[in-house]
């Protein structure tokens, strides 16, 4: 029995109920006698009960927090709320318009284009050439320099 | 066990399709509120509050009373309100515990809230072997959960079918048969143990 009740299957929980029924069926039909007799009450309890309910619904329909009042009244502070907020907002993008584009002028645009083209880099094709004269400004300080390199002899 | 699959729970006052007017509400509260007591009683084991919630129900039956469209019986309309609130008033408990355990509540709220009412007086002797025996029910089916034993009780003791329980409780019938298959497992494992 303990290995077919771990058995989800749907078919299996019918015999698995039929069987604990059996089993428990003094308990089982005994126990609508026990709730009835746990819970009988004399009927000044029910009556009192009643009176209860009714006069809490009585407090409910005459209490000025009824809700059947307030929620016109919530829909229609909700609307203008939803409205003023509305209006805000188009003020708010009213007053945050973009500038109007500055106008191109294509004389300005060639020029910075060719300032542009002479600060960049020299083609690749010039690589050697530059290194060269980068070789040659190098060197230049030493040429000048107060103190003369001595000159190698051609005496021997 | 047949008598107890085959109980009519059609009631006379729950006609399909009706907008409840107050003096009828004034029947169906007659006709229902002892069923709609003993289930809450049965659930939360404790007299006091279910008088409280018994009301509870009745006062929200009555607030909601326009949205009921005969879609199904009154009475299990009736009662689904009531194991709601069943589970709600559980949902609170648990919440006040944790307040007071953390020192938030000083838990007299819930309890003065739910005991409007003195205690009754002492039952008769029938009335306590019939405590003890529900006692020992409850005591097997503790560890099971409030769903499970809310199906337990609304079939073997309110006597309602499979697809009454789904209907009410808003489950599966497959549901409620794997639910009730646990909770009849947990009480025959308590009886047996009982009986060795």
């Amino acid at each position: 029995m303990e290995i077919i009740r771990h058995l989800s299957h749907d078919e299996l929980t019918d015999p698995v109920i039929e069987s604990d029924q059996q089993a428990l069926r003094s308990t089982l039909e005994a126990l609508p006698e026990w709730a009835r007799a746990s819970t009988g009450q004399p009927e000044e309890f029910w009556r009192r009960q009643r009176d209860v309910i009714w006069s809490r619904i009585s407090s409910l329909e005459r209490h000025p927090r009824n809700r059947a009042v307030r929620r016109p009244l919530l829909l229609a502070w909700s609307v203008m709320a939803a409205m003023v907020l509305l209006a805000g907002l188009m003020l708010d993008r009213a007053s945050y318009a973009p500038p109007p584009k500055a106008q191109i002028d294509p004389d300005h645009e060639l020029l910075m284009a060719v300032e542009r083209a002479v600060h960049s880099d020299g083609p690749a094709a010039l690589d050697p050439a530059a290194l060269l004269a980068e070789e040659m400004v190098q060197d230049l300080p030493a040429a000048h320099s107060p103190i003369r390199k001595k000159e190698p002899t051609h005496e021997n | 066990m047949d008598t107890v699959l085959t109980t009519d729970l059609s009631s006379p006052a729950a006609e399909a399709g009706e907008e409840i007017s107050v003096e009828r509400f004034d029947d169906i509260m007659r006709q229902h509120q002892r069923r709609v007591y003993r289930v809450i009683y049965l659930l939360v084991r404790d007299a006091d509050t279910a008088d409280t919630l018994t009301q509870e129900c009745f006062l929200r039956a009555y607030q909601k009373r326009a949205s009921f469209r005969g879609e199904c019986r009154i009475e299990t309309w009736i009662l689904r309100i009531a194991v709601n609130l069943v589970r709600d008033y559980g949902k609170n408990r648990r919440a006040s515990f944790w307040k007071r355990l953390v020192g938030l509540d000083d838990g007299e709220t819930a309890d003065t809230e739910l005991r409007q009412f003195p205690a009754r007086e002492p039952s008769a002797e029938r009335t306590l072997l019939a405590r003890e025996e529900l006692e020992a029910v409850w005591k097997a089916l503790d560890s099971l959960s409030a769903q499970q034993r809310t199906i337990f009780f609304l079939r073997y003791e309110e006597e309602m079918s499979l697809a009454q329980i789904a209907d009410l409780l808003e489950v599966k019938v497959g549901t409620v048969k794997t639910q009730l298959s646990r909770a009849t497992g947990k009480l025959r494992e308590m009886k047996e143990r009982q009986w060795r």
